[in-house]
């Protein structure tokens, strides 16, 4: 199997950048265009979990880890830093604004505690989504 | 960097601003403080408040305008050290962090008060085990006494800083139900921060709202049974002079208008809105506390309003018949929600402050890591709560929130200062939107109230704030000082201006300024200045530093200095030369000042310099200001040659290029130096190194130079060993290099140099240019701290 178009892989934390963008890169080789993403979540009013510029310099890291593992890839990749209070949403919005044709992931382990302290993050990926979401096998 | 359209990224609005102001402050103030406060002031401990609300305020106009002019995380941290530079910025990032730390143990310590009356009268019944009592036990674990060591007094601008029993009394080693409640609430609001539990920012603008309905109702009950005999009489039982001592107790509810600054990069139009939020949540909040306390003190008798929960106490009397239980339901409700608020607040700006100092160098990187999992600075949220649980064990509760006021009023003091040192400093990109009435006055108030309010403070507290102080400015010497860049506004002011101002002032300033590695460049010729600017550039560039060019210009021994420095005849030169040295040097793409001084003695004036200006290394001419000397060689002692204020290069520039380098080295500290230069000239302008090394042993001589080269970082550079006369293999080699640099062999090159007596014959022989390097004798770090004086 292989990608096409432009794809959408939203990434949560180095290493989740890294194990993500490698088990991707074997599908990428007919893609036009990778746009890998971290999105910042908002309070919608309330002060955020830590300072935005904080936060922004966590991307930069998060996208490197991603961008060493992608070093070979011939495709386009671009970076997106975006801000939303609901990160699967912040992510199909990104979709329809660049014309994406699917969104890649990599489930993150977990378990039930992480999943009832800061929710489930793939759930609403694979249920609300109106475009093809991706899910690659994880190989660590 | 934000986009500054981003609106996503920019969600506090006016409201959710406010909320966060108020939210923070009115959990103290109401809740945990009048009855302490009380048995402080009598009655007048309603005008203690105001007077708080008014010192408050003027504090405030000074955030708005930082606030409004740079919205960055950190407030007052980064305002202070952005001005006064990183001394005082140590001072201010750990303060406004303690001083959160100290605020949220406080804040615990309330929560617990009415945790702990909550549950005292709860008792579960569970099947098979009968009735629980879920009442928060007392744990006694020992009653420590400690031996009295008397510390001898010490006065220190007659303020007694020593001098009270350090150790010799004896406490009991354990925990109050108040405080087992407080550890409590501590690991609920340290754990809610450290998973980043997901708020919304109408839950904090409900529970705010929520609070203001729940305090009106109290207020309107309690006014209805406000007893006009309890406050006839003597309004101040404790005296007038009780009132100031009440503010200080109290200003602990005040710090929170300064947390929205933390914030500011997150909000809304902040032009608009900070000032609003900053200035709007402190008049609210006053207005808020006067009229509740007011009512307290006629609803219960001042002494005996209760220490850790006033409002139950009052609420059980205001609300009666079927609704006292109604009431204090709510009114409890109410205390746990505010002072949970409040510490919430608290945790979460000071992981915004740690950020800010990491941003700066002034704390390590490890400290704002970001959790993979939970998005959230998760170790400084750790550290914090960590000190915080210590102060919940060891603090009363109002010894917590004085801690608590001194630390944020001494960065409130700074922050003052800070805002008057941008004013004066011009800088066009200082815009605010908002700007203090009355300049200068409001700001010189702010300090002048800010630290007199000091004084009011318990003793015990004062001598913290003072160890504080001293504790920050070792961190600064120790750590900070080493790692972080920006010398702050205050110190460019200085330096700039250090030909007018006094040397103390300029060397004062230096010391404690960031460790900035800075070439010093005399320039006195218009024919060599170039090169040496050239060189020194190359230097500077290598070791990210910055070039300080100096004119030295030299008067006749009858010419008195000040009338050479107005004199135009002096003059001329002057400008064009320094003018050309700054040109050249910004085209090396270094940071670059430049400085013009008069002296009878050139040389003794580029040693002085050197250390006026901090120097690390001085790159000087050789025909320059060493020969001008010479003629008067009598004044230039061994003993002022062989303490060498700083590194030095000697360059006698022969019109050669530093294309080829030929580089003799037998070790040594001074070929270390020669190596650095080497390295910034391969690296900044391409040169090829050559090193050359004359041993009688080829084999082991080939060893030593390849160990050599690359301890030194210059293992890709040719390398030739040969044996023989050392002069004689210079010479040699010498022939197809365009520069040779040579280490000093032994100390006090410069004394023979002058002297005339060279230390190689060689350096006449051959017709390269010659840099010669001679390294200073180390300076400990007591003489970095204190300048060399």
């Amino acid at each position: 199997m292989k990608l096409t178009g432009t794809v959408v892989i939203p990434l949560a934390s180095p290493d989740d950048a890294s194990t993500t963008a490698r088990a991707a890169a074997p599908y990428l080789g007919t893609a036009d265009k990778v746009v890998l993403t971290y999105v910042v979540e908002k309070g919608g009013g309330a002060p955020d979990k830590a300072s935005l510029e904080q936060m922004e310099g966590y991307a930069e890291k998060v996208f490197d880890a991603a961008r060493e593992e992608l070093a070979d890839a011939e495709t386009e990749v671009e970076t997106r830093v975006l801000y939303g209070t609901s990160i699967s949403k912040t992510v199909f919005d990104l979709c329809d604004e660049v014309g994406a044709s699917s969104v890649a992931l990599v489930p993150r382990e977990s378990n039930r505690l992480f999943k009832l302290l800061v929710g489930d993050r793939v759930r609403p990926f694979i249920e609300d989504n109106d475009i093809p979401v991706v899910v690659f096998p994880s190989d660590d | 960097m934000t986009d500054p359209d981003d609106e996503l990224a920019k969600d506090l609005g006016l409201l959710s601003a406010l909320t966060i102001g108020i939210g923070t402050m009115i959990g103290a103030g109401i809740f945990i403080l009048p009855g302490v406060a009380a048995r402080e002031a009598g009655p007048l401990v309603v005008v203690s408040f105001v007077i708080g609300g008014g010192i408050a305020m003027i504090n405030a106009f000074a955030v708005a305008e930082l606030g409004t002019a740079m919205p960055k995380a950190g407030g007052a941290y980064y305002w202070i050290n952005r001005a006064l530079g990183p001394l005082f910025g140590s001072i201010a990032g750990l303060g406004d962090w303690m001083g959160l730390a100290f605020a949220s143990a406080f804040y615990c310590i309330g929560f617990g008060g009415y945790l702990s009356d909550l549950l005292e009268d709860v008792a579960v019944t569970i099947p098979a085990v009968g009735s629980v009592s879920l009442a928060l036990p007392s744990i006694e674990l020992a009653t420590v006494s400690l031996p009295s060591i008397t510390v001898p007094e010490v006065s220190i601008l007659g303020v007694e800083a020593l001098g009270f029993s350090l150790l010799g009394w004896s406490f009991t080693l354990g925990l109050t139900d108040v405080q087992v409640g407080a550890l409590i609430a501590a690991v609920i609001f340290v754990g809610i921060n450290y998973i980043g539990a997901k708020e919304t920012g109408s839950i904090q603008t409900v529970i705010v709202l929520l609070l203001l309905g729940i305090l009106t109702v109290f207020a309107v009950a309690g006014f209805l049974s406000f007893d006009y005999s309890l406050i006839e009489g003597d309004l101040a039982p404790e005296g007038a002079g009780a009132i100031l001592p009440g503010t200080a107790l109290v200003f602990v509810a005040f710090l929170g208008y300064a947390k929205i600054g933390t914030v500011a990069e997150e909000m809304k139009n902040p032009g608009r809105n900070l000032p609003l939020a900053v200035i709007g949540s402190v008049a609210i909040v006053t207005v808020i506390y006067a009229v509740l306390v007011g009512i307290m003190v006629g609803v219960v008798p001042w002494d005996e309003l209760d220490r850790f929960t006033p409002v139950s106490q009052v609420a059980e009397i205001a609300f009666f018949g079927p609704l006292a239980a109604v009431g204090l339901g709510l009114v409890t409700f109410a205390a746990l929600l505010a002072t949970a608020s409040s510490a919430n607040a608290s945790i979460l700006s000071s992981a915004r402050i740690n950020f800010a100092m990491g941003r700066d160098k002034i704390v390590g990187s490890w400290l704002n890591e970001i959790h993979p999992r939970f998005a959230t600075p998760y170790r400084s949220i750790a550290v914090t709560g960590a000190i915080i649980f210590l102060f919940i064990t060891l603090g009363t509760v109002e010894a917590l929130a004085q801690a608590a006021s001194v630390l944020h009023l001494i960065v409130y003091a700074l922050t003052n200062l800070a805002l008057i040192t941008f004013r004066q400093s011009n800088l066009p990109e200082y815009d605010p939107d908002f700007t203090v009435p009355l300049y200068p006055v409001t700001p010189i108030l702010g300090a002048a109230l800010s630290l007199g309010l000091i004084y009011f403070m318990e003793p015990q507290q004062i001598r913290l704030s003072i160890y504080f102080i001293i504790g920050a400015l070792l961190w600064y010497a120790v750590y900070a000082r080493r790692h972080t860049k920006d010398a702050g506004l205050l110190a460019e002011y200085v330096r700039e201006e250090s030909d007018e101002l006094p040397d103390a002032a300029v060397s004062a300033t230096e010391a404690v300024s960031p460790d900035e590695y800075r070439v010093m460049v005399p320039v006195s010729n218009p024919r060599t200045e170039r090169d040496l600017v050239e060189l020194g550039g190359a230097i500077a560039k290598a070791k990210d530093g910055k070039l300080v060019a100096v004119h030295v210009v030299t008067v006749p021994d009858q010419t008195p200095l000040h009338v050479a420095a107005e004199s135009e005849a002096f003059e001329d030169g002057d400008h064009r030369l320094l003018e050309s040295a700054r040109e050249h040097a910004e085209e090396t793409g270094v940071p670059v000042e430049t400085h013009t001084v008069f002296s009878h003695r050139t040389l003794e004036q580029v040693f002085d310099s050197a250390r006026k200006h901090e120097a690390d290394l001085v790159v000087m001419g050789w025909g320059d200001e060493g020969r001008l000397s010479t003629g008067r060689a009598g004044t230039v002692t061994d003993e002022l040659a062989q303490n060498l204020p700083c590194d030095f290069l000697v360059f006698d520039d022969r019109d050669r290029d530093a294309s080829r380098v030929l580089f003799p080295t037998a070790g040594g500290v001074h070929s270390e130096l020669g190596a650095e230069v080497a390295r910034a000239l391969r690296d900044t302008v391409g040169s090829e190194i050559r090193l050359l090394h004359v041993a009688d042993d080829p084999d082991e001589g080939e060893r030593f130079l390849e160990e050599w080269a690359a301890e030194n970082g210059l293992d890709d550079a040719e390398r030739v060993v040969v044996s023989g006369d050392v002069e004689e293999a210079i010479e040699t080699e010498a022939e197809d290099a365009s520069l040779l640099l040579i280490g000093a062999v032994g100390e006090g090159l410069l004394s023979r140099l002058v002297g005339g007596s060279l230390v190689y014959d060689v350096i006449n022989d051959v017709d390269t240019s010659v840099i010669i390097a001679e390294k200073a004798r180390n300076r400990s770090v007591l003489e970095r701290i204190f300048g060399d004086d």
